[in-house]
């Protein structure tokens, strides 16, 4: 990297810290801390929320899903905007009523002390080991792109995250989440005007997107109704509102993001923000793994993205096997690229019959290309046989690093960076926000001054920051620990969205009721798990969470029945 | 720092919409605009393919 870039990712980097801790440096209070005094404009809460939801992994994975299988999964955000007007309509209203600084501190109100407890736990237990690995899956892609020390890049962003969440809390995050989302949306357009100007003088922009499309890999909508396949549009509008409603409603790293608005028509302002932008972002992140796509349709791409895997096998006793493959996929390449220009031809002449046989014979080139990548991937299996050879998640930083001018290598940079930042603080914040006020205050130390639990709130937010760092620094160490992070997230989501659906929609159900189907159901989801992992029945884990929330309505409304409380003994 | 007990509930200020007359358009406004996004990607789907 050129002195330029790493001034300008670090100068962006710094220059948005700083611009938080100034900003929120008279946050003197509880309420400052957490819910930022509740004064934000809806355009803060909106780029805060999707800055909060989109992590790095975003930006490095998502344009190598494009290029390894089109744009159809921008259909998993379908369900998105729907969910947005739900929560508007249904859910702000009720958290801006009760003036709540968590959503488990409604469940209080709703149903009873234990059942706000064990939801909390729940999610301090979930989120707190996902925080670790906001920050180690980019750490791992950029330290080996670019010959850093992971541990150094796991520093580097944890420190500094932990800096500002401590410092200035919620408004922290939330004002460094409007730079940072700026920089983002910025930088990931420039990224797509540089990718078309880079294309030989003669492939102009709707050449590329004519190639593209004639090689499948303009398939943003299918209608076509296949449970079996993961993006349609049916999945993204019927799944895809489930998992978002889960997602912003219940998960206090969002509804945070919203409760800190300066009134509730600010924060539905924000959601519905949210929901009008977030789609044709998506969009944007793809159709800039596309551009990549056509950009190595004329420029050779390598054998396989990730050059650590490479520098291994040639390393090894492989080293020849590798060459050979190698030159044969330069041979590839070559023809390849013939057809590609035909095929571009074809399509200004409207030749649809020359178009057809392009097709056919790119398609064929292709399915070689793919078998070459395999054996490859063979050979680095030989080669170190615990490397991680899925190489799409290295495809972008992997152009971003070989072939952007100098300057916005640094740019982009940043924004992948920024995309790390802005999710683990609002995860740190959440994480020490349920602490604080679903825990400590509730149940653990009552009845002490504004002043410590401001100290208490900054305490548990480093805490949490060191124990994501920690988790972050050793996950290379157990891989299998971050499959379970995974899992961990399935076990418990399910039980967590059955509780809040009982409580937005079911009102005649009471606490006893909820509070014991949620026991019930969390242990029948980790025995499910259990007989899965012994392979007694077989089932993804992604299932848990539907089965586990579907346990926990049905449970409660069977006990509902079966037991019914005593009006008198009922919350309110 | 707010009690520890769970509060009272209060009416929100819920406010008109800043551009249209109510929340039902606004929501409406949304919905609609998402179907014609989804629309456009179809038109491109179908275009380019």
């Amino acid at each position: 990297m050129e002195t330029l870039d790493w001034t300008i990712m670090l100068g962006t980097l710094l220059g948005i810290v700083a611009y938080g801790v100034y900003h929120t440096r008279k946050v003197n209070n509880v309420q400052s801390y957490l819910l930022g005094d509740r004064d934000l404009p809806w355009w803060t809460i909106g780029l805060s929320v999707m800055a909060t939801q989109a992590s790095a992994i975003t930006f490095l994975s998502t344009p190598g899903q494009a290029y390894d299988d089109g744009m159809r999964f921008a259909q998993f955000y379908f369900g998105l905007p729907v969910a947005m007007v739900i929560l508007c309509i249904f859910v702000l209203p009720i958290y801006y009523r009760l003036k709540v600084y968590t959503a488990y501190e409604y469940l209080e109100g709703r149903f009873d002390l234990r059942t706000r407890t064990l939801t909390a736990v729940l999610f301090l237990i979930q989120r707190g080991l996902a925080a670790g690995l906001t920050i180690y899956a980019p750490a791992i892609i950029l330290s080996t792109i670019l010959g850093w020390s992971l541990r150094w890049t796991v520093l580097f962003i944890g420190v500094l995250v932990i800096f500002y969440t401590v410092a200035g809390g919620t408004k922290a995050v939330s004002v460094t989440q409007k730079q940072q989302m700026i920089i983002i949306l910025s930088g990931m357009f420039i990224a797509a005007v540089i990718l078309v100007l880079q294309l030989p003088p003669e492939v102009g922009f709707s050449d590329a997107v004519g190639i593209a499309g004639k090689m499948g890999k303009l398939n943003v909508v299918d209608f076509k109704f296949d449970p079996s396949n993961r993006y349609n549009f049916w999945s993204g509008m019927i799944g895809g509102v489930f998992l978002f409603l889960s997602y912003f409603g219940t998960d206090q790293s969002q509804v945070q993001r919203y409760l800190s608005g300066k009134s509730l028509t600010e924060s539905r302002l924000g959601l519905l923000f949210n929901g009008l932008l977030k789609v044709p972002m998506q969009f944007l992140v793809l159709f800039v793994g596309i551009l990549v796509f056509v950009f190595f349709q004329f420029q050779q791409p390598p054998l396989h993205f990730n050059s650590a895997n490479v520098e291994k096998v040639e390393e090894s006793a492989y080293a020849e096997d590798f060459a050979n493959l190698q030159a044969q996929h330069n041979t590839l390449f070559l023809n390849q690229q013939g057809e590609v220009y035909s095929l571009m031809q074809a399509i200004e002449q409207e030749d649809e019959a020359a178009i057809s046989q392009a097709q056919q014979r790119l398609q064929e080139f292709r399915q070689t290309d793919r078998e070459l990548r395999e054996e490859a991937k063979g050979l680095i299996l030989q080669a170190d046989p615990i490397a991680k050879v899925k190489d799409t998640d290295y495809v972008f930083i992997t152009f971003v690093t070989n072939y952007l001018p100098v300057g916005l290598v640094g740019l982009l940079l940043a924004v992948i960076f920024s995309a790390a930042m802005s999710s683990t603080s609002s995860e740190l914040n959440a994480l020490a926000t349920t602490t604080v006020v679903d825990l400590y205050r509730r149940s653990w130390v009552t009845g002490k001054s504004d002043r410590h639990y401001l100290n208490a709130s900054k305490l548990f937010t480093a805490g949490w920051g060191v124990v994501a760092l920690i988790f972050a620094s050793t996950a290379s160490l157990f891989e299998n620990l971050i499959q379970a992070v995974n899992i961990i997230g399935s076990l418990f989501y399910g039980a967590i969205l059955g509780i809040f659906l009982v409580a937005f929609f079911m009102k005649q159900i009471k606490g006893r009721s909820v509070f014991l189907a949620a026991l019930i159901g969390e242990a029948l989801v980790l025995i499910i798990f259990a007989l899965n992992a012994m392979e007694v029945i077989e089932i993804a884990y992604l299932w848990l969470n539907l089965i586990g929330c579907l346990i926990v309505m049905a449970l409660a409304y069977l006990l509902h029945l079966l037991w019914p409380e005593r009006p008198d003994l009922a919350s309110a | 720092m707010p009690d520890t007990q769970p509060k009272t509930p209060t009416e929100p200020d819920d406010s008109r919409p800043p551009i249209f007359s109510s929340w039902r358009d606004m929501y409406w406004f949304v919905l609609l605009f998402h179907a014609l996004i989804i629309a456009i990607f179809y038109w491109f789907t179908k275009a380019y393919s």
